[in-house]
């Protein structure tokens, strides 16, 4: 008798508890995108959602799924990123999901006032991720998801795409997680791709890379030196396009690379008390397109393809460095680098770091190699002539 | 004499063994940042080369007779006195320890998975769950550990596996920049962690013979050892040291980052389903151990009765440990943890070797079965 007893209060506690945690399917709205402002009010933060309400489906997606189709954009305000949250749920008869947030965007004003104030909820929330996709938005994030690109139904799931082509197109994907590790290692800065929306918001497109100082962005690194960075860093992939101009006997030649392969090296090396570094470019690619100039694809002319691209490459590998040195801002990582290979020197530095990473000098050496042509052999324009 | 006929084989103490220190280990990486910061590699590494040389000593005071139980022998060592404190002691320590291998289960469940369920109702299923593993004795508790442990191998194995390539080994340096001394502070919670197999000297009279009992013991801190080495280059490879610092539970937020591909990610709570099997065997080996222990000292050869009482007391216990995750945190990582557990798998132990070769208690010594079955002639 006892040990029946015992096994039904023990089932009744186990069964009669019920779930505490259950999310009805019918209570929610899951949050695909977020943007992040400053508010009206100072001190104050806009905060936007992309929601989608799940049991409203209109598409038809795989095996007959049907899907959502339309998405809501809400803004609620708050002292906190919390409170902010708070005040869009008001407005809301179901309960914010935020397990499903893909990316992050940030207002350009407010990264350059300084984001640190609205990353600590979204590193503390369970609900979220460090798989989430961080941008820096041209104007407001705001204005940026209230596009409606036409390629895809829903905005947040096409800004997931963006970021993860990102590092496909010249500039780099970034993760929430990395971006923080970037943004509290003292020897290296935070980057982020920005995005932008087409004067008629049909479309978003990658602006270039914003560079920060601390929690604050300093610069926009334009294409040429976002590909500059992505290359510097090791980050561009395969697909990236490499395009070099040149003068060729008083003809200007334009060839197109695709990369096809990438390994970046960085070594810092201390020299008479001054810190120097060397970024070591190893670019392999296809040459996708050339117009101008004469036959290179000859073993006698290959060089000059591949100097072309090696050029291109140099080109844009010093521009970014020269303009990162410009704003202080070490996007290279170059401080934890000497941390890590000369951890008592970095103790001396690391207050003046950024005054010391503008002044310090900067070797390129870029190894360029070319291993396809495509489908022909010579360019098209030169009409019969030998190259 | 052991309080129950049980036998279990070195495969089963092993994985017995292997629960404590991968369950209990969650909340430790982050104190091995916190001391050893870029050494936060190097200390998990020394903790398992540390924990060989406490294993030496508590295995040094192992029952010496097949059949003989360890409060009887700590009572032989140390005389009718000290022997009674000692175990008193020893009960002590295995309450405490459920209590806090329970609490730590609990907040990773809580905070991953059932956030608005009360601690109350978490920490009451899993140690119910765990006290009825407990009640039905040593040998049954084994076999779900083996195969327990082969489900906890299969989630830690995919988190290794899927987040190994996002490490970057640089972050492993700068290698000693503050010398030994960070790196042996900061081994220390990870060394307590593996010390906990101490419980295999109470395990003694259940196993075949000496050598299975040695062989499980170094196996299991070698496994145990390298599984926590392993996330702790993981997670240092893919936060820097400077993130695991900042976190409360790297492993979780290692779980938490997997992602395979643009397909396969979101597998956190899969992860901890697993891990939670582990943690599951290693509270219900130390309920049992605690319940023993209990037994013992009210004069009882049944610790069956006393399964249930103890385990509402544990339950209290473990939700008045800490005030918050973050307290736990700091008691497990910087706090009072590491000295408590290394003053019974170290301090104890060596106090008894001492006595053990002072005193040299009567009877027959390292008496070993001639059928290798462990029964008493």
């Amino acid at each position: 008798m006892r040990r029946a007893a015992l096994w039904l209060a023990s089932a009744a506690l186990v069964l009669s508890g019920g779930c505490w945690d259950r999310t009805p399917i019918t209570d929610t709205v899951i949050v695909l995108s977020m943007g992040v402002d400053r508010g009206d009010q100072p001190n104050t933060f806009a905060v936007t959602f992309e929601l989608i309400n799940p049991i409203v489906g209109e598409g038809t997606g795989a095996q007959g799924a049907v899907l959502p189709t339309k998405s809501v954009i809400v803004t609620g305000q708050g002292r906190s990123l919390t409170e902010a949250l708070q005040n869009v749920q008001r407005t809301l008869d179901r309960s914010l999901f935020l397990s499903q947030l893909q990316t992050l965007v940030f207002g350009e004003e407010l990264a350059r006032e300084g984001m640190i104030e609205t990353l600590d909820h979204l590193q503390r929330s369970t609900q979220l991720r460090r798989t989430m996709t961080v941008f820096i938005a041209e104007g407001t994030a705001r204005q940026v998801m209230g596009a409606q690109p036409h390629t895809v139904p829903l905005l947040g799931i096409g800004l997931e795409s963006l970021g993860f082509h990102a590092s496909r197109a010249g500039a780099i994907t970034m993760i929430f997680g990395d971006f923080l590790e970037r943004l509290v290692e003292p020897g290296s800065e935070a980057i982020a791709p920005v995005i932008m929306t087409t004067d008629d918001t049909s479309f978003i497109r990658i602006a270039g890379i914003a560079a920060f100082r601390d929690d604050r962005v300093v610069g926009i690194f334009d294409l040429e030196e976002s590909l500059g960075l992505s290359l510097a860093l090791g980050e561009a992939r395969p697909l990236t396009a490499i395009v070099a101009e040149s003068d060729w006997q008083g003809e200007r030649v334009v060839a197109s690379f695709v990369l096809e392969s990438l390994v970046s090296q960085t070594d810092v090396r201390v020299v008479d008390g001054q810190v120097e570094a060397t970024i070591r470019v190893n670019v392999q690619s296809v040459l996708a397109e050339q117009n101008g100039g004469g036959n290179f694809t000859t073993s006698k002319e290959w060089s000059v393809l591949e100097r072309m691209q090696e050029q291109a490459v140099r080109r844009a590998v010093e521009k970014v460095v020269k303009r990162a040195q410009e704003w202080q801002t070490d996007v290279f990582g170059i401080g934890t680098l000497i941390e890590r290979r000369f951890p008592k020197v970095w103790k001396d530095l690391e207050p003046r770091w950024p005054e010391v990473f503008a002044s310090m000098k900067f070797d390129v050496a870029v190894a360029s190699r070319v291993t396809e042509t495509g489908l022909i052999k010579e360019p098209l324009n030169t009409r019969g002539q030998p190259g | 004499m052991a309080i129950e006929k049980a036998k279990i084989s070195s495969g089963e103490l092993f994985a017995l063994l292997v629960s404590a220190p991968v369950g209990g280990t969650i909340f430790t990486i982050a104190g091995l940042a916190d001391r050893a910061r870029a050494d936060a590699w190097l200390a998990a590494f020394a903790a398992l080369i540390l924990a060989y040389a406490v294993s030496a000593v508590f295995l040094a005071v192992r029952p010496r007779r097949p059949d003989q139980s360890m409060p009887d022998w700590i009572v032989e060592i140390g005389g009718p006195y000290l022997g009674a404190v000692l175990n008193v002691v020893y009960m002590l320590f295995f309450i405490i320890m459920t209590a806090l291998l329970l609490r730590q289960v609990v907040e990773i469940v809580s905070l991953a998975v059932l956030p608005r369920t009360p601690r109350a109702v978490i920490t009451a299923l899993l140690a119910i769950c765990s006290a009825l593993a407990a009640r039905l004795g040593i040998e049954v508790t084994a076999r779900a550990a083996q195969i327990y442990t082969l489900f906890g191998s299969v989630g830690i194995a995919i988190v290794l596996v899927s987040i190994a390539p996002y490490a970057d080994l640089r972050n492993m340096q700068p290698v000693l920049a503050s010398g030994l001394r960070p790196v042996l502070a900061g081994s220390l919670p990870t060394l307590a962690c593996l010390a906990l197999s101490v419980a295999s000297v109470w395990l003694a009279p259940y196993v075949r013979s000496k050598k299975d009992l040695v062989t499980s013991v170094m196996w299991s801190t070698a496994v145990s050892g390298l599984v926590i080495f392993l996330l702790v280059v993981t997670s240092q490879g893919i936060f820097g040291y400077r993130g695991i610092q900042r976190m409360l539970v790297p492993a979780l937020t290692m779980a938490r980052a997997v992602r395979i591909g643009r397909v396969f990610e979101r597998i956190d709570v899969i992860i901890v389903g697993m891990w939670l099997l582990i943690a599951f065997v290693s509270i219900a080996l130390y309920t049992y151990l605690a319940s023993t222990q209990v037994a013992w000292l009210g004069g009882s050869r049944h610790y069956r009765p006393v399964v249930l009482p103890l385990t509402g007391l544990i339950c209290v216990l473990s939700l008045v440990l800490a005030r918050s995750d973050a307290a736990l945190s700091d008691f497990i990582t910087v706090g009072a943890f590491a000295p408590y557990v290394l003053l019974h798998a170290l301090v104890i132990p060596l106090l008894l070797w001492v006595l053990l070769k002072v005193r040299r208690p009567a009877g027959p010594h390292e008496q070993e079965p001639e059928n290798g079955t462990g029964d008493a002639p």
